[in-house]
């Protein structure tokens, strides 16, 4: 018998700008994660991605991006977050699409991911397609979205958190 | 828009722009935990389901790549794909008709030994017998250098045969971890 799944473990509907978004205490009990956000930031900046607190060099990532007039990709190795959404869009009309599919979050190996982000702006914005890395077997417990520099996450954005 | 609506949109986005789903119409069917294989085979799908979904997290002993193959089929005139790639330099886009592989090429590794390649495969309408079968596939791979491989792809099985069963196999060496079959009802 197949077993249903897909399910959320917790959403944040933000009531007050923010400059990061923290899901604690997940449980090791599903196989991946997947983190739906979307909303608007304050200076079109990109998303970052960081675990169990983990500030040191740990991360990298390579993307896949267009513009609307070019593709490109680039690599960012021993980094603080992994970071996506280049192309995100600054205000409140707009809203952001980003999407981290965690793969075997709870087990052994390092961590990878998938993210997909999209921004749209009527004539600019953009789509990117990251994959992510973390160096650490540890199990995942803990994850927060934050914005680099002085940027925010503005209200009424939401982040969904998904057990698969 | 009321939360629950706004939850269900993004959960149909996270499937690659499948129909809209919601909480309990996901369904694993059977999960594998190879170990040091080169191919393991899901069999046995039922047709119950609108569409399939396999995710993957597995360590290759070699730089290689992943492929995909329905129903032990392994002509090389059935099988075609597409893909739009980076590298971690470039972006690239190319393809093969039928007549060159027998099967769907997804993910190209450069990450071996520690670091794993992970991937989304969504087969559409998998059990519709009378349309040739589509297959997106969302991969990835990084090994904290400069090359890695982030790549979205296309795929066709020239058959209008129901898919019962589906092997993922690498293209050298063998892989380790986990993969994961679901239906989506």
């Amino acid at each position: 018998m197949a077993t249903a799944t897909y399910t959320p473990i917790a959403t944040q509907t933000l009531g007050s700008v923010a400059a990061s978004i923290t899901f604690s205490s997940i449980p090791g009990t599903y196989t991946d994660l997947r983190l739906v956000l979307t909303g608007t930031t304050s200076l079109g900046d990109g998303i970052e991605i960081q675990f169990n607190g983990d500030t040191a060099t740990n991360y990298s990532f390579v993307s896949l991006s267009g513009n609307g007039t070019t593709a490109s990709s680039g690599n960012s190795s021993s980094q603080t977050s992994i970071r996506i959404n280049t192309q995100a869009i600054t205000g409140v009309t707009y809203a952001d699409f980003n999407a981290f599919d965690v793969f075997s979050y709870a087990g052994s190996t390092n961590k990878t991911l998938l993210a997909t982000a999209v921004s749209d702006q009527n004539g600019s914005g953009g789509l990117d397609l990251t994959v992510g890395l973390w160096r650490s077997t540890a199990a995942i417990t803990s994850i927060k979205l934050l914005m680099l520099s002085a940027s925010y996450f503005n209200t009424g954005t939401i982040a969904t958190l998904w057990g698969i | 828009m009321p939360l629950l609506q706004t939850k269900a949109d993004a959960s149909a986005w996270g499937y690659g722009f499948l129909g809209a789903t919601a909480t309990g119409n996901f369904y694993q069917i059977q999960q594998l935990s190879p170990s040091a294989v080169s191919t393991v085979t899901f069999s046995s799908i039922p047709s119950t389901y609108k569409s399939l979904q396999v995710r993957f997290n597995l360590v290759t002993t070699s730089a290689t790549f992943g492929e995909l193959q329905f129903n032990s089929d392994t002509s090389t005139a059935n099988y075609a794909m597409h893909y739009l790639s980076g590298n971690g330099s470039a972006a690239s886009a190319g393809g093969t008709a039928s007549g060159t592989n027998g099967y769907i090429k997804m993910f190209q590794n450069a990450s071996v030994t520690t670091y794993p390649s992970v991937g989304i495969i969504d087969i559409i309408d998998y059990a519709n017998a009378s349309k040739n079968k589509t297959v997106k596939t969302l991969v990835g791979a990084n090994n904290n250098t400069a090359t890695g491989s982030i790549e979205i792809n296309s795929g066709v099985w020239l058959s209008t045969s129901a898919i019962t069963s589906l092997t993922f196999l690498v293209g050298a060496g063998t892989y380790t971890g986990t993969i994961t079959l679901y239906g989506v009802s």
